[in-house]
C-alpha cells in the first residue's frame, strides 16, 4: 500500500468515526430510554448502553448509511438486551417479545419529537413545586425505590409511587400544553 | 382479559421502572395495552423516556443552583409528600414567554456536590476512552468476520465437481426420518412418540412432556383433518428446479394440537464433531453448523398458533417453525430467551406450504447469526447475500430438539451437520 491509499484510508477512517459520533449523540437519549424500558434498574441500563455503544463501534462498519442510524442501533440494543438477560438468568421479562418491538417502533417515531420537547421538560421542571422537586431528587438523585422513600419519610409506599406519578403525569400535561402553544402554565 | 386505560397504564409503567413488582396479570395487561396501539406505544415510550431523562438531568444537570439550593433546603426541613394540588406547576411571572433557563452562579458548591462531579466527570472519561479504544482493531473482541460474511460461490468447475465429491462423503451427525414402520408403532406400548428410538446422534429415545401427543403419519393422503388440509396432496418431499430430490425415508412426525404437544430429544453431546464443543457444550464460538428439516402445517392459520422446532436448551434456543410471535402465520425463525421469543424473522412462505428448510448457524462470542434459506437448489451452496431469513439468536448451547405444537403440523428428514452437504442428501445431481 502506498503513502496516498495509507493517508486516504485514514481520512475514511477519520470521517467514520466522526459521523459516528455525530449519529451517536443525536440517538443516546432514545438508546437509554429503550435499554431502561428493558433494564429498569439504572445501574444496569448504564453499563448496557456502554456495552450497546462498543458494539455500535465495533460494527459501525456494517452499517448502511443510507439507512437511519437509530432502528439499526436498536436492533443492537435488542441483541445486548437479550444477552444481558440469558447471563443474568432472569425469569420474566416484562418488555421483552413484542412489547419490546413495539416500544422500539414508538422509539423510532417520536425520536425528534422527544429530542425537541427537552427544552420544555427542562422548563416545565423548573416550574415544579420544591417539594416536588425534593421527592424526584430522591428517586433520581439518591436512587431510591419508592418503599425507601417511604421509610425515610414516615409515610406508605404507596402515598410516594402515587405522588411520583403524579408529579410525571404534570410534566408531561407541561410539555404538551407548551408543545400544543397553549401556554398558560401555572395559571 | 380487561383492558386498562391510559392512567393505569401509566401508573403501572412508573411502578415498574421504580423497581416495583406487577402481578403477573398488570404486566400481562400492560404488555398487551402497548402492543395493540400504536398510539399507547408512543406513551409508554414517552413515559418510558421521562424516567430515562429524568435520571440523567438529576444526576449531572442539576449539580447547580438549584439543586444546592435543594440539598440546603433539605438540611434545614424535612420533605413531607406534596400535597395533590402542590404537585401542579407553580404560577409563571410572564405567560407565554419563552423559558429560559436559570443562569448558573458561580457559586462553592458542597462537598458532596464537588464529589459526584468528579465521579460523573470520571465515567465519561472512562466512557469515551472505552468508545475510541474500540476504534482501533487491534482491540476488538475475536469476531471471525472473514469467515462469517466470505462469499460462498460455485461459479468454477473445480468447485462443482469438489461440491459432488463432498456430497458423496457427507452425513448428518444428526439424524431422524421418522423411519417407523406401522407395524412396529402398532406393537408400541405407549402413546405419542414416547420412547422411538430411531436415527443417529441422540442420547436417548423421544419423551412427549405435553398434554397432546404428536404421532407418526405414513400416508397424509389418507390421514388428514378434512378437505381444508393442506398435507393431504402427499407426504413431505422436496425437489428443486433442476430436478435434484431430496432424498426421504419412510413416515413423518405430525404434532399434536390443543391444547400443546411437547416431544423432546436429547444429543449425544459425545457424537457432536470436536470442534463443535467447548466447555460449555455444543456451541463452540466462531464454528458454522448446518441443519436442515421439511415441514408443513395443516393450513396458513396464524394469531397465536404454533409449531415449531427449538434447537437449544430451557434459558436459550432457536426457534424455527410456525411461531406465536409471527402472526401472519407464514414460516418463520426466533431466539427464544427464557422463555419468550425475540428476533423473530418471518417470511413470505405459507405455513400451510411444503417447505424444505436450511439453515446456517454461525457460532460467535454472544448472539449467533442464524441464515435461513426456505426450498434453495441442492446443486449449490447457498448464496449468503440471498438469504431468506437473517437474525440473531442468543447465544446458544445446543442440548436437545424439541417439537412444541399447538396446530397440527408435519415435520420431517431432520438433519444436522457440519456443511450444507451434509443436510442435503440429494439423488445424483443433473447436471
Amino acid at each position: 500500500m502506498d503513502a496516498t491509499q495509507t493517508r486516504t484510508l485514514q481520512t475514511e477512517s477519520a470521517q467514520s468515526r466522526a459521523e459516528l459520533a455525530r449519529n451517536w449523540v443525536k440517538v443516546q437519549p432514545s438508546l437509554m430510554a429503550f435499554v431502561v424500558a428493558s433494564t429498569p434498574q439504572f445501574s444496569d441500563a448504564e453499563d448496557l448502553l456502554q456495552e450497546v455503544a462498543a458494539e455500535v463501534a465495533l460494527r459501525y462498519d456494517e452499517y448502511d448509511n443510507s439507512r437511519p442510524f437509530l432502528p439499526w442501533a436498536l436492533w443492537i440494543a435488542k441483541i445486548k438486551i437479550a444477552d444481558f438477560y440469558r447471563g443474568k438468568r432472569r425469569d420474566r421479562v416484562l418488555f421483552l417479545g413484542e412489547a419490546m418491538d413495539a416500544l422500539a417502533d414508538a422509539c423510532s417515531r417520536v425520536q425528534q419529537l422527544m429530542t425537541e420537547e427537552r427544552d420544555l421538560l427542562e422548563y416545565c421542571l423548573g416550574q415544579l413545586t420544591e417539594r416536588s422537586r425534593r421527592l424526584l431528587g430522591l428517586r433520581y438523585t439518591d436512587d431510591m425505590k419508592p418503599k425507601q422513600i417511604a421509610t425515610e419519610l414516615g409515610t406508605s409506599t404507596g402515598s410516594v409511587r402515587v405522588t411520583l406519578s403524579r408529579i410525571r403525569t404534570t410534566l408531561m400535561d407541561c410539555v404538551q400544553k407548551r408543545a400544543a402553544g397553549e401556554a398558560n402554565v401555572g395559571n | 382479559m380487561s383492558e386498562i386505560k391510559v392512567s393505569t397504564a401509566l401508573e403501572n409503567i412508573d411502578a415498574y421502572l421504580d423497581g416495583e413488582e406487577l402481578s403477573p396479570e398488570e404486566a400481562q395487561q400492560l404488555e398487551q395495552w402497548i402492543k395493540t396501539d400504536g398510539e399507547n406505544a408512543d406513551q409508554a415510550f414517552r413515559r418510558v423516556f421521562l424516567h430515562s431523562y429524568l435520571r440523567q438531568r438529576f444526576q449531572v444537570h442539576s449539580i447547580g443552583e438549584a439543586q444546592a439550593r435543594e440539598l440546603e433546603s433539605r438540611q434545614k426541613e424535612p420533605l413531607v409528600l406534596p400535597s395533590e394540588s402542590e404537585i401542579e406547576v407553580q404560577p409563571q411571572s410572564q405567560p407565554g414567554t419563552v423559558p429560559i433557563r436559570p443562569k448558573k452562579k458561580q457559586k462553592q458548591r458542597s462537598t458532596l456536590l464537588t464529589w459526584r462531579w468528579f465521579l460523573m466527570v470520571g465515567i465519561g472519561i472512562i466512557s469515551t476512552i472505552n468508545l475510541a479504544v474500540m476504534f482501533i482493531k487491534d482491540f476488538q473482541i475475536p469476531y471471525d468476520e472473514d469467515k462469517a460474511f466470505e462469499a460462498i460461490t460455485f461459479e468454477s468447475d473445480y468447485a462443482r465437481k469438489t461440491f459432488l465429491m463432498a456430497r458423496k462423503a457427507a452425513q448428518p451427525f444428526l439424524y431422524e426420518g421418522f423411519d417407523y414402520s406401522p407395524e412396529f408403532l402398532s406393537e408400541k406400548e405407549t402413546d405419542g412418540v414416547n420412547g422411538l428410538s430411531g436415527g443417529i446422534g441422540w442420547s436417548g429415545p423421544w419423551i412427549d412432556q405435553g398434554v397432546a401427543f404428536s404421532s407418526i403419519i405414513q400416508d397424509p393422503k389418507k390421514q388428514n383433518q378434512g378437505k381444508n388440509d393442506m398435507r393431504l396432496f402427499g407426504p413431505l418431499g422436496f425437489s428443486d428446479q433442476h430436478g435434484n430430490m431430496l432424498l426421504t425415508q419412510g413416515g413423518q412426525y405430525r404434532s399434536g394440537a390443543m391444547p400443546e404437544s411437547v416431544a423432546v430429544r436429547h444429543i449425544d453431546l459425545l457424537q457432536v464433531p470436536y470442534a463443535l464443543s467447548d466447555e460449555k457444550g455444543f456451541g463452540a464460538d466462531g464454528e458454522i453448523l448446518w441443519l436442515s428439516f421439511m415441514a408443513q402445517s395443516c393450513d396458513n392459520a396464524g394469531d397465536g398458533r404454533y409449531a415449531y422446532i427449538d434447537f437449544g436448551n430451557n434459558e436459550s434456543s432457536l426457534r424455527i417453525g410456525k411461531l406465536a410471535s409471527a402472526v401472519r402465520g407464514n414460516w418463520a425463525a426466533a431466539g427464544q430467551v427464557n422463555g419468550t421469543e425475540i428476533n423473530t424473522a418471518s417470511s413470505d412462505v405459507l405455513s400451510g406450504q411444503a417447505v424444505l428448510i436450511v439453515v446456517r448457524i454461525l457460532f460467535r462470542p454472544g448472539a449467533e447469526e442464524v441464515d435461513l434459506w426456505l426450498n434453495p437448489p441442492l446443486n449449490r451452496i447457498p448464496d449468503l447475500d440471498k438469504v431468506d431469513l437473517r437474525l440473531m439468536a442468543p447465544d446458544l448451547r445446543i442440548e436437545r430438539v424439541k417439537i412444541v405444537s399447538r396446530y397440527s403440523t408435519d415435520f420431517d428428514e431432520l438433519r444436522v451437520g457440519v456443511s450444507f452437504v451434509d443436510v442435503i442428501p440429494a439423488s445424483d445431481l443433473t447436471e
